[in-house]
């Protein structure tokens, strides 16, 4: 009977809305990375670490604001040796989680050239928001989540500090404009 | 007889003390009297005092709920710290990533211009 149940809870629980991708997948490629980032933070300890961020600071008090709506980060990103360390399928079951209605692609770039996939995905759904970025190298491989009420013009405002570019985004619509493009 | 007298005279007769008389005396009343074993045991076996019972009974209460305390507020420190380091790392990758793509974007749109 068990048996029986599980794939039906799998598969509900795969279709569950709100939910976001579950990274950890990624986490076995770390035995076969020289270099590896680790970082998940969620709930308490997200905020914990808000009340760590200086008000004076001008810089952490611009991250301090946004960190106040997100209810989690996660990013995992690792550096291969030689090419061929991961195979498509493994970036495809991150990039299967990030399906509509609850994500939509905003961005997919591919390149020819140096082999480099960059795939950012956007949660519009305005209780659960949410960010997701794939970048596929042949030698390395970085995704991150961001989830929570993220305000794209305060992400953008993140430009400049920490090494956080200036990015110039558009207000977040119902439905976000899709761009892609294959070089 | 008056020999007698003679001796007489000579013992009661005043005598002046030696010169540091005085100061032997004062400073044997300054000093404590020498306590026997018996009375050192006596004091050791003496109910202590209701203030000196309250207040070990207060300071063995707070000193180890204040080290408790003080060991948990430390380990909340030192995890707030590293929360944070994470929280800075995650967003300069993910600032970094952002501005990867946008630099593709941009290289992508002046490619279709040209």
């Amino acid at each position: 009977m068990i048996t029986k149940l599980c794939p039906l809870i799998m598969l509900f629980a795969a279709l569950a809305p709100g939910q976001g991708f579950d990274i950890k997948r990624l986490d076995w490629l770390s035995a076969s990375a020289h270099n590896t980032v680790d970082v998940t933070l969620e709930g308490p300890l997200l905020q914990l670490a808000a009340k760590f961020l200086s008000s004076n600071d001008p810089d952490e008090a611009k991250i301090k604001k946004l960190v106040v709506g997100l209810k989690g980060i996660y990013v995992r990103s690792f550096e291969f040796d030689k090419e061929g360390a991961y195979s498509d399928s493994d970036v495809a079951t991150v990039r299967n989680q990030l399906r509509a209605p609850d994500w939509s692609r905003l961005l997919d770039v591919r390149s020819k050239h140096d082999g480099e996939n960059i795939e950012l995905f956007l949660r519009t759904d305005r209780e659960n928001g949410g960010l997701a970025i794939i970048v596929a190298n042949p030698k390395q491989l970085t995704v991150v989540q961001i989830l929570g009420k993220i305000d794209l013009e305060e992400l953008s405002e993140l430009g400049g500090s920490l090494g956080i570019p200036k990015i110039e985004v558009e207000k977040a619509s119902k439905a976000p404009a899709k761009k892609e493009h294959e070089e | 007889m008056s020999h007698l007298e003679d001796q007489l005279k000579s013992a009661l007769g005043r005598k002046e003390p030696a010169e540091d008389f005085a100061a032997r005396v004062l400073r044997r009343v300054t000093e404590p009297a020498p306590r026997s074993w018996l009375d050192e045991l006596t004091i050791l076996l003496r109910p202590p005092r209701l203030q000196w019972v309250a207040a070990s009974v207060v300071i063995s209460i707070v000193v180890p709920f204040a080290a408790v305390q003080y060991r948990h507020e430390q380990q909340i420190r030192v995890q707030g710290q590293m929360a944070k380091q994470q929280l800075m790392l995650g967003l300069r990758i993910a600032g970094t990533e952002l501005h990867h793509a946008q630099q593709q974007v941009q290289r992508i749109s002046r490619m279709e211009n040209q």
